[in-house]
């Protein structure tokens, strides 16, 4: 039987006057259907009976730093002679179409892009990528889906609307070419761990190829160096909220136009309070981050971030471009967000040698230690539409030629480009130039990608102190529960109570609504679909124990 | 949408209408791109609001979409906080354009029709159009620049130790920011229609009150003021259809800062449930009625219009 969503009540209605009301009798009086939607409990028990891709570590070059499972692999040089792992072209001939979210800049065109022409001559086919900012991805997105014009590889971000169903509709059901050992065909493909697959599955079959982040997503306060350096601060590491405090006033210098913070660190804080990452299950009983007691607590103490004057007084109207030319620019000292980002920071670097990046710890609110939150498994998944007219083999080999990791030659044609215009070689560093972020910068990483590699060209510290940082945190990550388990109410209303609860955070954060409120808020968050979400994701779990 | 006023023939309402489209079939041949258009890019898309009885997901399309009769509706009528906000900051906004937005051109106009120098009057009207020409994007983003947080006046008062104005991003000051923009924006470029309304007051009805002995304030009351008022009664209905449009773009652009408490509006409200969080159905439903109480508004006014010897839009 399909699940039917809560229908809505009519009887505590309110007339807003004449007009409406015979409407209203009407509404009352009409069957009211709702939708059937891909079916709840059958789902999530078809999702744990796929067999995900046995996972086939590619033995590639060993790493000066060693992974282990949370911490990425860290590389000082790159290696000498990379190795080119793939002979053959994965395209068909036929332009193969991609759409996409990008970080940066938006690069040239195809035609006045050298990069994105080698892509094309190394790929076999003609890539045409259409591209958004990260933050106007989802919309575009959206849109996109509604005008029913889908490309032939889309990159759908995780927190999609009815993801399941759309899936479904449009793109293609990879099972019977992914699942156990049939990954073993895409070497780059089977070298991705199977966690991260764990979220590509719907409708009881794997519906597209992840773009893992995971560790490497992980945001903590990431801080300019330099700048902390010219204030006589070395490696700072508040023990407690009160320390952290003291240290965001003293780099604090609005006269010389410079902030502590790019946007106020809730979230930092809600790590700092040992509060859930997005979903926390004990005993089979999921708790939201959002409605932990603690919050409050966080959003106090963030308020008064705010009220003191450390958070740069343009946050809140900022996009995130706009935040990233902040902490470029020395507006202000500390961001929170990953180590994709961080290594972004260098490419985009604007001010010089002298530019350096770290990240904090979490300490614990009022001393000891904090929880710092597992970042996001996947980035997207990438799926194939059924309108596309490729063969699922050829578009999963040009999956399987981007996934190529860290050492090999396409990996770094992929992320450096043509030695000479994009890179210049010091000893085997591929250091990039100006020409070469720009142009490489078309969002390759998004159809599908290996784990990270912490590693920066020319800049071994970058490395160290990217692992350093990620050994001392892994013992203490907190991971999303909910991750791979299958809630119909959460992919239908979860973008859509999420975002007024962010609304209801950033105003409290103003001082413009009392903290208390936070409480009603939550509770129609909670009786909105969080109590549905809830138990959906108790069910989902109960049937992966018992497998 | 400006035209003379009809002058009723009585042949021509007697001639046949298979002749009446032989005699005129000329210009009906004109007509027909111009109709074409609005058919294919007005009415045809209107059929799409069918979607709003559906529960409507994209990718499943109009025929696949399960129907839901009137279940998205119930939203108007169920007491949902989010959809009441966003019907209340929407009247409020209507109410304070049209007390603040709609008569300032109508004010403007008539101090650059008091100026004399014509040289002054049109550089002056130049200047005051450019600003209709930006986005709003450009428009918001000009006065963050210059009344923002980091903005240029509050840099300038930080560096001489003075206290900051919190302007851009202040939920208690927005619908004032909101309005000042739209003034700023657009009252130039609307000022055209009620400077050539003036000019078609003919002069001599002037020199007639000056003969009389009235001053420039009796003038400006009893000729100039009762020239505008065809212009400024068919505006004002036509303003009234989209009365619930209070600025999607400029206040989606502005929102993050303020917090939907004070900037959702009707249409902000169909986005972001709709485009953004996949509530499709819902979000048509609600414009749909939108619509249609702009229609029943316009209609109306008109009514009223006539009811007081005016042309009004158009005529019975």
């Amino acid at each position: 039987m399909p699940s039917m969503p809560p229908m809505q009540r009519i009887s505590r209605r309110t007339f807003l006057g004449g007009g409406l009301t015979a409407a209203a009798v009407t509404v009352t009086g009409a069957p009211l259907l709702t939708a059937c939607g891909s079916s709840g409990a059958d789902t999530s028990a078809a999702n744990l009976a796929v067999t995900l891709p046995t996972y086939k570590r590619y033995a590639g070059v060993a790493p000066d730093l060693p992974a282990t499972d949370r911490v990425l692999a860290g590389f000082l040089r790159y290696p000498a002679h990379p190795v080119r792992a793939i002979s053959e072209k994965p395209g068909d001939g036929k332009p193969i179409s991609f759409l996409t979210n990008i970080p940066g800049a938006i690069p040239p065109a195809a035609g006045r892009n050298p990069f994105w022409q080698a892509v094309n001559e190394r790929l076999g086919s003609p890539l045409t990528i259409s591209m958004a900012s990260n933050d106007d991805y989802p919309k575009k997105f959206a849109t996109q889906v509604a005008g029913g014009d889908l490309p032939d590889l889309v990159n759908i971000p995780p927190t999609t609307v009815e993801l399941p169903a759309l899936l479904k509709a449009k793109c293609h059901d990879l099972t019977r070419y992914l699942s156990g050992d049939a990954v073993a065909k895409y070497p780059f493909l089977a070298n991705i761990p199977t966690e991260y697959w764990k979220g590509c599955v719907f409708n009881g079959g794997i519906y597209g190829v992840p773009v893992p982040r995971g560790m490497s997503r992980t945001s903590l306060p990431l801080y300019r160096v330099d700048l902390l350096a010219a204030k006589g601060i070395k490696r700072p590491a508040p023990a407690s909220f009160a320390e952290f405090l003291d240290l965001c006033k003293e780099v604090n210098d609005p006269k010389r136009h410079r902030w502590a913070w790019t946007k106020p660190p809730t979230d930092y804080v809600r790590q700092m309070l040992g509060i859930a990452n997005n979903w926390a299950q004990h005993g089979g009983k999921f708790t939201s981050k959002y409605e932990q007691e603690a919050n409050l607590e966080a959003l106090e103490a963030t308020r008064r971030m705010v009220a003191a004057g450390v958070v740069n007084p343009d946050a809140f109207s900022a996009d995130a471009s706009a935040r990233k030319q902040w902490f470029n620019g020395g507006v202000a000292v500390f961001d929170l967000d990953s180590f994709v980002a961080w290594n972004q920071y260098y490419a985009t670097n604007t001010a010089g040698d002298a530019f350096a990046v770290d990240m904090l710890d979490v300490p614990g609110y009022s001393g000891g230690q904090g929880k710092p939150w597992m970042g996001a498994a996947l980035n997207n998944i990438t799926a194939f539409a059924k309108s596309a007219k490729h063969s699922v083999e050829t578009m999963l080999a040009v999956a399987n030629w981007m996934a190529a990791p860290f050492g090999t030659e396409e990996y770094l044609f992929r992320k450096y480009g043509l030695a000479g215009r994009h890179y210049t070689l010091e000893g085997t560093d591929p250091v990039p130039t100006k020409t070469g972020v720009v142009e490489t910068g078309i969002g390759l990483q998004y159809v599908c990608d290996a784990d990270m590699a912490l590693y920066w060209a020319g800049k071994p510290d970058v490395a160290k102190r990217q692992h350093a940082i990620q050994q001392t945190i892994a013992p203490r990550l907190l991971f999303d529960d909910s991750y791979g388990l299958y809630s119909e109410t959460m992919s239908r209303k979860y973008a859509q109570l999420s975002a007024v609860l962010l609304d209801v955070e950033n105003q409290i954060v103003q001082g413009r609504r009392p903290v208390s409120s936070w409480k009603d808020a939550v509770k129609s968050f909670l009786s909105q679909g969080g109590e549905q979400m809830r138990t959906e994701l108790a069910k989902a779990h109960a049937d992966a124990a018992r497998r | 949408m400006l035209r003379a006023p009809t002058r009723r023939t009585p042949g021509r309402q007697r001639a046949g209408l298979l002749r009446r489209l032989v005699r005129d079939r000329v210009l009906l041949l004109f007509a027909v791109p111009g109709i074409a258009l609005i058919l294919g890019f007005q009415y045809l898309p209107l059929l799409g609001n069918v979607i709003a009885f559906e529960d409507f997901q994209p990718f499943l399309g109009i025929r696949d979409s399960a129907w839901s009769g009137l279940a998205n509706f119930a939203v108007l009528v169920n007491g949902d906080p989010a959809f009441l906000r966003a019907l209340t900051n929407t009247l409020v906004l209507t109410l304070l354009q049209a007390v603040f937005v709609f008569p300032a051109p109508i004010l403007l106009a008539l101090l650059l029709n008091s100026l004399f120098s014509e040289r002054i009057k049109r550089i002056a009207q130049s200047i005051l159009y450019l600003p209709h020409f930006m986005s709003w994007v450009i428009v918001v983003a000009l006065f963050q620049q210059m009344l923002g947080g980091s903005g240029l006046l509050n840099n300038v008062l930080r560096a001489h130790n003075l206290a900051t104005l919190d302007i851009i991003g202040n939920s208690d000051l927005f619908r004032v920011l909101l309005t000042s923009q739209v003034i700023w924006k657009d009252t130039g470029w609307a000022t055209i229609l009620f400077l050539a309304a003036l000019s078609t007051i003919d002069s001599q009805l002037y020199e007639a009150a000056s003969v009389d002995g009235a001053g420039r304030w009796r003038q400006l009351w009893h000729v100039t003021l009762p020239g505008l008022r065809g212009v400024i009664i068919l505006l004002f209905i036509l303003r009234l259809g989209d009365s619930l449009t209070v600025g999607f773009e400029q206040i989606i652009l502005q929102q993050q800062a303020v917090g939907r408490d004070v900037s959702e509006v009707l249409d902000t409200y169909v986005y972001n449930n709709g485009v953004v969080a996949g509530q499709w159905g819902v979000a048509a439903a609600v414009g749909l009625v939108k619509g249609l109480v702009g229609v029943a508004l316009v209609l109306a006014a008109n009514k009223v219009a006539h009811i007081f010897g005016e042309e009004g839009v158009y005529s019975r």
